[in-house]
């Protein structure tokens, strides 16, 4: 990184006024100055990829930056959430035993977080408390996503890009969620990574040739998406849904006449929810104008 | 004035979700109106609306006189509790409720005031300089509430904020939120999933399904006249029984058959349901647990009013019994007296009250009645 100290002067000043931080950078990617300190921009680089994974792991050990013990990568993403604040509010939510280390503002406007925490129920219930804290305070919409756990600088970048793959599993399968780690993507995962020049051929080999007539039915989706949750269990499915259980199986059987899979079977129903993740990806996708 | 107007509310995610769907209320100054419905029903999403943390797809949110929908969240004069109310662990209860107001950048000596006014409300000014550890579940809920009360808002937004808490509290803690309704003087708007916290709280309740209100009243009329299927068997527990059957006219009489048995339907239902032309048809019959008796508590109860039964399972729980049995392949439940000697396998005849039953059209599954 070259940097210009009259450059980085004027963006202090700037920085000043406006309380952000700031960088000039050329349109091949070279920084000329930049207000944000050593961690920032090394977190800040690993994350937009624009250093070798060796230099990563050279500049962490100049900052004496030692992930050996575990830490976990969240990226942030809310409406006008300065990042004090959610650096205020981790210092506060978090127990003893963990820290929220330091953080920056990525290129896509996430603010991106390193947790140590002791393990992934710890971190996803602290991350799920910091959401709660964050919208209730800044009274602004937050969704967290929370990357797998992670014990060197070099896989960084790696946390990086699972952290904003669970934000995007959000907003395209689970909109209402507020929190999602990369570690319980399951299935949404191989929706989301599925090729587009498959996906199409995939749908209607499993569901027929009208899968809209299932995907499309409220009523029927909702059943379905409840076999699964509940783990193909009528039972306590119809008691979810608040129906008999007669009532279920009626449903059930319809599924099935309309697209040739019984959910009670776990591979029909594994194949079932794949193809309605893949259906739900492309009409984000189509709605977002890709 | 903080009455609330909601006014074809949508909401549609990216992904094409509608989670909520033409949603229409009135809500009064000072009301404490509950959101009721299973998990993803769109009643937390319609509380996020109305906070701003979602934005409304179509539709007009009001605010007293003042429309909406483009206000920032943080300027509506809103406070929520949430269900996973996050308090700080490091802090005092003083600066747990303090925090916000500080990050706000409101003056020391207010914030010294509005907490202290608000733990006089709650009743935790004792507990101002203990941690959260040393607080016990219901204390730590008071905290909660305290941090939304600093904020002197217009209107209290409550999402599930019982839910983590155990059975004997969640209890004790209601009469806790409905003494501080009545002592704030606030709109509040309450979500929950459990119906009997809804009945015991609210005022008014609405009931919601697949994003769409299935139901707005009383908790008396939800349970009396409930408007459709899905209300009928929602609200109340046990569950309401459900059944199909078949109507035909004897003579003078209306009658529901099923599963081999006929019962007469009450005068003024039959009446209704000859009138609306459902004779001869199959609609759904609902009956409560607690309009099923053993024939022995109803002597003077016709004969068609009677069906027999084997008990499946007998279940006591102190002040009363729980009799499941099964009429081929549908299933009932009644609620009888304590001191009833029926036990599982006993074959007895159950007379139903017809005059409590409900009749739901089979394809609308609305109430006909």
């Amino acid at each position: 990184m070259r940097e210009d100290a009259e450059l980085e002067r004027l963006l202090r000043q700037l920085q000043r006024k406006t309380g952000q931080n700031l960088l000039i950078q050329t349109e091949d990617g070279q920084v000329l100055a930049s207000t944000f300190s050593a961690k920032e921009s090394f977190l800040r680089d690993a994350a937009e990829e624009s250093v070798s994974m060796q230099e990563l792991a050279e500049r962490a050990k100049a900052l004496s930056l030692d992930f050996t013990s575990g830490r976990y990568l969240l990226a942030v993403r809310a409406k006008d959430l300065a990042k004090g604040l959610i650096e205020e509010a981790a210092a506060a939510i978090l127990e003893d035993d963990m820290e929220a280390e330091f953080c920056t503002r990525s290129a896509c406007g996430d603010v991106l977080l390193i947790l140590a925490v002791s393990s992934d129920p710890a971190a996803e219930e602290s991350v799920r408390l910091l959401q709660s804290a964050l919208e209730t305070e800044a009274m602004t919409r937050v969704r967290i996503g929370i990357s797998s756990r992670f014990t060197a600088a070099e896989h960084l970048r790696r946390a990086v890009r699972e952290a904003e793959t669970a934000l995007l599993a959000i907003h395209t399968f689970s909109p209402i969620c507020g929190t999602l780690a990369y570690r319980s993507l399951g299935i949404s995962l191989a929706a989301l990574q599925f090729p587009e020049e498959g996906a199409a051929a995939y749908l209607y080999s499993v569901l027929g040739d009208t899968p809209e007539a299932v995907l499309e039915d409220e009523e029927l989706f909702r059943t379905a998406q409840a076999l699964l949750e509940n783990g193909l269990n009528s039972a306590e499915t119809a008691r979810q849904l608040y129906i008999h259980r007669n009532t279920l199986l009626y449903r059930l059987d319809k599924i099935q006449r309309l697209c040739g899979r019984d959910l009670r079977r776990f591979e029909d129903a594994a194949a079932f929810q794949l193809a309605a993740m893949i259906w739900k990806k492309r009409k984000a996708e189509n709605y977002n104008g890709k | 004035m903080a009455g609330l107007s909601l006014q074809h509310i949508f909401k549609k995610y990216d992904n094409g979700f509608e989670a909520v769907k033409d949603f229409n209320l009135e809500i009064e100054d000072k009301e404490f109106i509950i959101f009721v419905g299973p998990s993803g029903c769109g009643k937390s999403t319609t509380l996020r609306m109305i906070a701003g943390l979602e934005e409304i797809t179509s539709g007009d949110l009001y605010i007293g006189d003042e429309r909406v929908n483009d206000v920032e969240p943080k300027n509506r004069d809103i406070a929520m509790v949430f269900q996973s109310y996050a308090l700080y662990p490091h802090m005092t209860v003083y600066d747990n409720m303090a925090f916000g107001l500080k990050l706000r950048k409101i003056p020391k000596d207010e914030i010294d005031k509005k907490v202290h006014e608000a733990a006089k409300i709650l009743d935790i000014e004792h507990l101002l300089d203990r941690k959260p550890r040393a607080l016990s579940g219901g204390q730590r809920q008071r905290v909660a509430m305290g941090r939304a009360i600093v904020r002197n808002p217009k209107i209290f937004l409550m999402d599930e904020p019982l839910s983590n808490l155990d059975a004997k509290l969640r209890v004790q803690m209601r009469i806790e939120i409905s003494k501080l309704h009545q002592r704030l003087g606030t709109t509040i708007i309450y979500v929950t999933h459990d119906q009997t916290e809804a009945m015991t709280l609210g005022t008014r309740i609405v009931v919601m399904k697949d994003g769409v209100v299935q139901q707005v009243d009383t908790p008396q009329n939800l349970y009396n006249k409930p408007a459709n299927l899905f209300v009928a068997g929602f609200i109340g527990s046990p569950q309401m029984n459900i059944v199909d059957v078949n109507l035909t006219k004897e003579g003078e009489n209306l009658y529901a058959s099923f599963a081999g048995n006929k019962v007469a339907v009450a005068s003024d239902a039959a009446k209704v349901l000859e009138e609306k032309g459902y004779t001869g048809k199959t609609v759904t019959m609902g009956i409560r647990p607690e309009d099923i008796y053993e024939e022995k508590d109803m002597p003077d109860a016709a004969e068609d009013q009677k069906i027999p039964a084997e008990i499946r399972v007998y279940e006591l729980l102190g002040a009363e019994v729980f009799l499941y049995f099964d009429i081929e392949k549908a299933n009932f439940t009644a609620r009888v007296n304590p001191d009833t000697s029926v036990r599982t396998g006993s074959k007895l005849k159950f007379v139903l009250d017809m005059k409590k039953a409900h009749f739901f059209d089979k394809e609308t599954e609305v109430s006909i009645l």
